[in-house]
């Protein structure tokens, strides 16, 4: 028979309620306790175990927080073992899918920003990194991860040539707290933007800012000489002068340096022809790097501080690999840098184009009348020097020209040809120049002249075919006929 | 119908509670009746009232009433006595009496030889006999705990175990013990020992306390009554203990100047019973005033209502007290020393006021007992709030934050809360502005961080003598200089050499002396000393700093405008506008903005105020583009605009960047 719908009488309710909630509480002790054990084994190195008390974890309670958790100390894990993060990206996937409304998938999200930024081989791939970032900003607004990701937003548009968009977010970190770790990191960035940006005392109060907040980081070191390089080149402007030989006046110690670099640390290499050896300068002593490249005609130090050499016969050769690359149809090489996506850019002085070694070990070209001179630019954009057109040139990292200046502009006399090009990581331009101005030459960013002096009013002679502009405003040259390394300040 | 006066007299008891003073006037106007008029029955009436009202309590009356009431059962013993029928009910009396005080002894000069010798022979069979010696005379006797006379000779004392205890400042308590028998006869001698000097002294004021070597003492003399001396405020102090050796004596009393006295070693040695002079202390007063730039204040000192603010000059006794002052909105409250003889200025300014509302919820968890013990503790360390009394721990918050948004009697409510096992403590504004920490309440002190971040106000301005500065080799190199420095000989890209008299080998060591400067800072520059003047300037706010709390700013920036002058409620009402848009109420944060106007372009000024209004335009979406791109476009046509302080990047090249970005 049939009694109409069941209706539970209110005590009947109540317990149902009490016990489900009972329930809850039991699910969510359970969750936390394999949460714990499993941050137990990963804290004692049992990365298995702690992994499979997670994976249970998942099982049991995929809903719980701490399951949320879990993935993300997983992904992680994969990360710091795997910065490439193809198999953290999957646990990432289901973190942004599943949890989106736990405080933890803003972490997540910023974790797959970098995996996403890192992965970039172009400007043009960190759209998705930029995505992942803005969401983080949108959606989490008050999360302690906003400072960081407005600080890889700054980087990645900085990349992407936005300055202005790259100004607004290093400004949020400003803005967050200026106390914390990330505002160290973000005047650094704003001070570099505003500089670019043509605000040098902008720049410059920033940096200064900078070394008052946080006397003690590694940031403020990294201030303070790059207040000291701009001040000295671009507002002092003293006339040049030289040292003398350098390190501490030691004469005649090198066979036939022709080539000279600048490290990320700020470490000087140098080739010498004769030993047909790379070099770097430690504590006053050569240490050589690499093995031995004949004739080496372009040396340049890539971001992690390995060594590369061009050179005509055998092609590029870089510390660590053993395989040379070919260098196809540049027979000349005058110079190589690398971009900040691992690419390696290659002059050619009778070839008409730029040569383009790409990180995934293809190559292309880029048309470019003959380069004399090739360098890099902090940025990413990169200096070419042209004698056939007499001009120097500053191409972005697609290769499009963004300022050209003709040789010569502004001195007292013109040049002819470009021997060598170095650059700063304040973004100095140094070229040893010959013809009727033979000398010094140096240029703002922009290529607006700063200082030049030639040999003669430097009080030095000899054959000179490399130059470097080292952190405390000197100007090294190498001079191959009488073996030494004279600086200039 | 007309009552009879006796049964209207019969009645009274009825109306008489036991020590009603009435009784007293019973029984002298009973004994009147008897020995005057001879009216054995109006006397028995009202001798029959007192017995009535005070028996039932017999063993609790005090020594007074005691002999009250033996003195009825007395006098109805004479009274009976006069009627031979009822001469056993005399007998009656004298038995209670005895019981009621063995001490008392009828009054022989009224009563009749026969009840004399029925009384003396209840005595000697019922009671022991104790002789008694004092020595020295003058002392406080104690019986079994209670005082009583300390007269020398015989004494009858109740069958059992007593005890006696005989002091007198100067000299060590002696307490003897014994157990008596009925009809037993007994002598006891008491003599103290001698150990201590005495002082004897009247003090003015009355209420003054005295301490010896720092520690209370003084007792009102026995002998000396209130208005014995020439002084009817003055009272005299026996004060014991004058032991061998120098001492001192301090008397204090409020609002009056403390006196100390040296004590003489010969004072002490031999010991003796001095007498000292009266001790009369001067008044001690101060003035207080009090200011306040925010109108409606009205004061309290110590509870005492002193008006309305402003208050100048106000005379008051010297010394600590607890100044409070109620404002239309917020208050005010710090705890005072008015100096003797001087003035003490107090500037209030209303704090926002608190309200602690305690758990909400019955969640228990591990530790709940400690951090509700710690919560309610919290008002001792706060000094940046008013705490509102009389929130009751036990009210629901939501019920409080009606109550009190009703009555607009608090700006912030703190109370914790338990989500899944996890403790809270939120601080909420009362237009819902919120935040929220987690707490352990196993932690040693688990609202340590709250009450640090409720005493942590930012600093809104630094001193800064129009100079831009970087370091390098050589020194802190002028960058740029501001008209004021400019004006004062500064040169811009050329080195400082000095500052405040002291060599400058880099921009902190300016810093510091800038800090310790006064309105001017005296620099030395290519060899010439020149004087800038030191001018405050303002700072931005951090919008996520974890050391605030951010509820506590919103409501602190909102009272701290009131009464300010339009420069200094510029500022605030821009820090104002940055704890909203840390809130993410940017409609709220653009109302505050548009409504504030800076009297300074340079540093944190109006064009940093429109660069803010562009920000909370964007962050509002993109229909309010438009709006954005004139607040960015104004911004940009203030050059010397800059962010977060003076030493900022400028603001008009960002906003040009901003407007480059978001062109149409």
């Amino acid at each position: 028979m049939y009694s109409g719908p069941r209706r539970l009488s209110v005590p009947v309710l109540v317990a149902h309620v009490a016990w489900l909630g009972g329930l809850q509480a039991q699910d969510h002790d359970l969750a936390e306790r394999l949460f714990r054990s499993g941050e137990r084994a990963f804290a004692s190195k049992s990365i298995e175990e702690a992994f499979e008390t997670w994976n249970q974890l998942l099982k049991q309670a995929p809903t719980s927080p701490f399951s949320a958790q879990a993935l993300l100390l997983m992904a992680r894990h994969h990360v710091d073992a795997q910065p490439s993060g193809e198999q953290a990206m999957p646990l990432l996937e289901r973190l942004r899918t599943e949890y989106i409304g736990l405080p933890v998938a803003a972490d997540a999200l910023f974790l797959r920003g970098q995996i996403l930024a890192r992965r970039a081989r172009k400007s043009v791939d960190l759209r998705e990194a930029i995505a992942e970032f803005n969401r983080v900003v949108d959606l989490f607004p008050a999360h302690a991860v906003v400072p960081q990701a407005h600080l890889a937003l700054a980087r990645a548009h900085l990349l992407q040539g936005h300055q202005g968009r790259a100004l607004d977010h290093s400004t949020e970190v400003l803005r967050w707290n200026a106390g914390t770790p990330e505002a160290a990191q973000a005047l650094l960035l704003t001070a570099e933007i505003l500089d670019l940006a043509g605000d040098l005392q902008g720049c410059l109060r920033t940096l200064q800012s900078l070394r008052d907040r946080f006397p003690g980081r590694p940031e403020a070191e990294e201030a303070a000489w790059r207040i000291h390089l701009r001040v000295r080149h671009r507002l002092q402007k003293p006339p040049l002068a030289s040292t003398g030989p350098w390190p501490a006046g030691r004469q005649k110690w090198l066979k036939t340096p022709t080539l000279l670099a600048m490290g990320p640390q700020g470490e000087l290499h140098l080739y010498q022809e004769d030993l047909d050896q790379a070099f770097r300068l430690e504590d006053g002593a050569l240490k050589a790097v690499g093995g031995p490249v004949k004739d080496a005609k372009a040396l340049f130090v890539d971001s992690e501080g390995k060594v590369g050499l061009v050179s005509a016969k055998v092609g590029i050769v870089r510390e660590g690999r053993e395989t040379p690359v070919p260098l196809g149809a540049l027979g000349n090489p005058t110079g190589a840098a690398q971009d900040l996506w691992g690419n390696l850019w290659v002059s050619d002085a009778k070839a008409g184009s730029l040569g383009l070694f790409l990180a995934d070990g293809t190559s292309r070209s880029l048309p470019s009348p003959g380069v004399s001179a090739l360098v890099a630019l902090p940025g990413g954009a990169m200096v070419t020097a042209s004698d056939a057109n007499r001009t120097l040139q500053i191409l972005d990292g697609n290769g499009q020209p963004r300022a050209s200046w003709a040789y010569g502009k502004d001195l007292p006399s013109g040049f002819r040809s470009v021997l060598a090009l170095a650059t700063d990581p304040t973004g100095h331009i140094a070229a040893l120049v010959d013809g009727d101005f033979e000398g010094v030459v140096l240029w703002s960013p922009a290529g607006q002249l700063l200082r030049q002096a030639t040999y003669k009013q430097l009080g030095i002679s000899g054959r000179f075919r490399a130059i470097a502009l080292d952190r405390q405003g000197g100007i090294i040259l190498a001079d191959r006929t009488n073996d030494v390394l004279i600086r200039l300040y | 119908m007309r009552l009879h006066p006796t049964l209207l007299l019969l009645a009274l008891p009825l109306f008489l509670g036991a020590q009603d003073p009435a009784l007293r006037e019973a029984l002298a106007t009973g004994k009147a009746l008897w020995a005057q008029q001879g009216d054995r029955e109006g006397a028995a009436v009202r001798l029959d009232q007192v017995l009535a009202a005070l028996s039932p309590t017999a063993d609790k009356l005090s020594q007074d009433w005691l002999r009250v009431l033996c003195e009825a059962h007395g006098w109805m013993a004479i009274l009976e006595d006069r009627v031979p029928a009822r001469r056993p009910l005399a007998l009656k009396h004298l038995e209670q009496l005895v019981e009621l005080d063995p001490g008392f002894d009828i009054d022989r000069t009224v009563t009749n030889t026969r009840l004399q010798a029925a009384f003396d022979g209840l005595r000697n069979t019922r009671l022991a006999k104790v002789s008694l010696t004092l020595a020295p005379e003058g002392g406080t006797l104690e019986m079994d705990g209670r005082v009583v006379s300390a007269a020398p000779g015989f004494r009858h004392l109740k069958p059992g175990a007593h005890a006696l205890t005989y002091h007198k400042p100067g000299f060590r308590s002696q307490t003897q013990s014994m157990e008596l028998q009925a009809k037993e006869q007994k002598t006891i001698a008491l003599a103290l020992e001698r150990v201590a000097s005495t002082l004897t002294l009247a003090v003015c004021p009355a209420d003054a306390t005295l301490t010896l070597d720092g520690r209370a003492v003084g007792q009102p003399s026995s002998g000396g009554a209130p208005g014995e001396s020439a002084d009817p405020s003055s009272r005299d102090y026996v004060v014991d203990g004058i032991t061998a050796g120098e001492h001192f004596l301090e008397v204090s009393a409020p609002c009056h100047r403390t006196r100390r006295l040296r004590i003489p070693p010969e004072m002490g040695t031999p010991f003796a019973d001095h007498i000292l002079e009266a001790v009369r202390l001067e008044k001690a007063e101060g003035r207080l005033t009090l200011a306040s730039l925010a109108p409606g204040g009205s004061a309290f000192l110590s509870g005492r209502a002193l008006g309305p603010l402003p208050l100048k000059e106000l005379p008051v006794c010297a010394g600590r007290y607890d100044l409070r002052v109620d404002y239309p909105a917020g208050g005010f409250s710090q705890r005072v020393e008015v100096p003797d003889g001087g003035t003490l200025t107090v500037e209030a300014r209303p704090k926002a006021r608190l309200a602690l509302l305690g758990l909400a919820g019955a969640q228990d968890f591990a530790g709940k007992e400690r951090l509700l013990t710690h919560f309610q503790r919290l008002p001792e360390l706060l000094k940046e709030v008013a705490i509102v009394p009389g929130v009751s721990p036990s009210e629901a918050p939501a019920d409080a934050l009606a109550r009190l948004r009703m009555a607009k009697g608090a700006e912030l409510l703190c109370y914790l809360s338990v989500t899944s096992g996890r403790v809270e403590v939120v601080l909420t504004t009362l237009t819902g502005e919120e935040s929220r920490w987690a707490v352990n309440p196993l932690d040693p002190d688990p609202l340590a961080g709250l009450a640090t971040r409720l005493n942590a106000l930012p600093e809104t301005t630094i001193r800064d003598a129009g100079l831009r500065l970087v370091d390098t080799p050589s020194g802190p190199l002028v960058l740029e200089a501001s008209e004021g420095a400019q004006a004062a000989g500064i040169r811009a890209l050329a080195l400082l050499t000095a500052a405040g008299g002291k060599p400058v080998p880099s921009v902190a060591a300016f810093r510091a002396a800038l800090a310790a400067a006064g309105p001017t800072l005296a620099v030395e520059q290519e060899g010439k000393t020149l004087e800038l003047p030191v001018i405050p300037q303002s700072l931005e706010l951090p919008l996520h700093d974890e050391g605030f709390a951010y509820p506590l700013l919103l409501a602190d920036f909102q009272l701290r405008r009131l009464g300010t002058t339009p420069m200094e409620g510029g500022i605030l009402a821009f820090h104002q506008a940055q704890v909203l848009m840390h809130f993410r109420r940017f409609d709220k944060a653009l109302e505050v903005l548009r409504e504030t106007r800076m009297t300074t372009t340079e540093g944190v000024s109006q064009g940093t105020l429109a660069y803010y209004e562009g920000l909370c335009l964007l962050r509002l979406g993109q229909v309010f583009l438009p709006d954005a791109r004139q607040a960015f476009t104004r911004a940009s046509t203030f050059p010397k605009a800059t962010l977060f302080g003076p030493d900022g990047p400028l603001v008009a090249p960002l906003a040009r960047q901003i407007l480059d970005d978001i062109k149409p």
